[in-house]
């Protein structure tokens, strides 16, 4: 197997994984919301945040493990292999259709991937080209991004430096918003919050809560998978959730920091939305937002197939006027994460290729070739001799 | 010295800033402050931001005078009018002056005097373009 064929695989595998891991969040979040929707916002982050990070971590885990089935320090008998699962009960009669058929079902990755490969003409060459040119455009929309939110920040007038984190003004922001360089925070704000003092200490709270979250770290991290990931779906429906769930979580704490009052709170993001909306409409402040790979205090321009930004913001303060959400303990937590973390594991390693022949497979290559040896005699419109 | 920051427009709040700063002529941030009305309630570590970014856009110039930063500005209303019409006409009347005008003259109910005023700044500007 060549480099390549492992890159492609390694693809294939993480892209199944997202999915299950995006499956598993759903369903976690519809159970979430069968009892009421009562876990706090900030807890709700941190399980989609660790599923992600179990999400990255599942090919070195699977990796290792295939070392370690190699090694025969795991018995094979704890191999978890879905085509071997498959394989065994079609021999035990569970899947009912022809040896033959069952073999190219299960060899229908590897065909695929090989007319992606060797650029096949059709439906190959069809899939490699569309693979490179969402690869090319979206990350080239994510150079331009940087380079953008670059040039903005450098167009910033420097208000204030605490530690790492840079304040600075924008003639152009729309809204408040948060971006990191390799060690250094900035907070952008809008240059005419300077003359709302209330509404400043609010943004720049909420801002800060989100440097404290990693929020960015988080945002450009998503940003820079998007050219690998740009037609999956549930990557779309991940991306939607962190930045669902990043802005209740950060609402939250906020207002229930002291000093906070909700009301203050609900009318200082009206007012920032309103601000926001205004400027949109202005031609050169539009050309001037920052995009992607920043995270900002709301949104106020559309996007395709999205919830549009008014939505949002109404979910936002209905959210934020639900009181009473509980954080459960960290060993419950841990209990409630554990089956969650142990299916995409388990999904990473059983779609892994098998290692070696097992039984079963010998048994289901002896079968088709029994199948094929009956076929002339068919023709014949003899009966094979049993 | 302090890095230029190039962006010929002023935002609204610098706009009042610099309103206040073409009545005084030249003054602290106290004085600004002052001039402003009562119900702003602006902080005075804010205003002194606003200036400090006036003053890195090249609005202003400033000098020290004890402790005290003493602002001038480095251009006139006038000029800043004349900057501002001139993007304003570019950008939302297709660079066409004349569009501009006769919206003017649409939209506001301009009295009898006022007319006579611009019919007069018409015939001297043709008189002048003349000689």
């Amino acid at each position: 197997m060549t480099l390549l064929n492992q890159v492609f695989d390694l693809y294939i595998d993480l892209n199944i994984t997202l999915a299950i891991t995006a499956v598993v969040w759903l369903s976690v979040k519809m159970m979430i919301a069968r009892f009421g929707n009562k876990l706090a916002f900030s807890v709700q982050l941190g399980l989609l945040n660790g599923l992600f990070a179990i999400f990255a971590l599942s090919p070195f885990v699977a990796l290792a493990y295939q070392h370690l089935l190699v090694a025969e320090v795991v018995p094979p008998v704890m191999s978890v292999n879905l085509s071997d699962y498959a394989v065994s009960q079609y021999l035990r009669g569970g899947i009912a259709i022809p040896a033959e058929d069952f073999q190219s079902l299960l060899g229908l990755r590897a065909r695929v991937t090989e007319s992606i490969l060797t650029l096949a003409p059709g439906f190959g060459i069809g899939v490699a080209l569309f693979l490179l040119a969402g690869f090319a455009y979206f990350a080239t929309r994510l150079v331009t991004s940087f380079v953008r939110l670059h040039r903005m920040l450098s167009a910033c007038h420097s208000w204030r430096r605490l530690g790492n984190v840079h304040l600075l003004l924008s003639d152009w922001a729309l809204v408040p918003f948060s971006a990191r360089g390799l060690t250094r925070h900035y907070v952008v704000i809008p240059s005419d919050l300077l003359t709302e003092s209330e509404d400043l200490k609010l943004v720049l709270k909420h801002e800060f809560q989100h440097l404290r979250q990693g929020d960015v770290a988080w945002e450009i991290g998503l940003e820079l998978l998007r050219p690998l990931f740009f037609w999956n779906p549930f990557f779309y429906v991940w991306k939607s959730e962190v930045e669902r769930l990043r802005e209740l979580a950060c609402d939250q704490k906020v207002t229930e920091g002291n000093g906070v009052d909700l009301k203050s709170y609900c009318m200082c993001l009206l007012r920032a939305a309103q601000s926001g909306l205004r400027k949109r409409q202005d031609q050169i402040a539009r050309e001037q937002s920052s995009g992607i790979a920043a995270v900002a205090l709301l949104e106020v321009q559309d996007r395709l197939l999205r919830r549009s930004p008014s939505q949002k913001l109404r979910r936002r303060i209905e959210a934020l006027l639900d009181t009473g959400k509980f954080r459960p303990h960290w060993s419950v937590l841990s209990l409630f994460a554990l089956p969650m973390v142990a299916v995409i594991f388990v999904t990473a390693l059983s779609i892994q290729k098998p290692s070696d022949w097992s039984q079963d497979r010998i048994m289901l290559s002896t079968i088709i070739n029994l199948d094929r040896m009956d076929r002339p005699t068919n023709l014949l419109g003899e009966r094979p001799l049993r | 010295m302090r890095k230029r920051k190039s962006n010929e427009f002023l935002t609204e709040v610098e706009l009042e800033f610099m309103t206040e700063l073409w009545k005084l002529g030249e003054g602290s941030v106290r004085d600004i402050l002052a001039c402003l009305p009562p119900e702003r309630k602006l902080a005075y570590t804010s205003c002194a931001t606003i200036m400090r970014i006036l003053d890195e856009k090249g609005f202003v110039e400033s000098r020290k005078e004890g402790k005290t930063f003493i602002y001038s500005p480095r251009l006139t209303r006038d000029t800043y009018q004349s900057r501002s019409l001139r993007n304003l006409s570019e950008k939302l009347f297709d660079g066409t002056p004349a569009s501009l005008v006769a919206r003017l003259v649409d939209e506001y109910e301009l009295s009898e005097d006022e007319l006579e005023k611009i019919r007069a700044l018409l015939d001297r500007r043709r008189t002048d373009d003349a000689t």
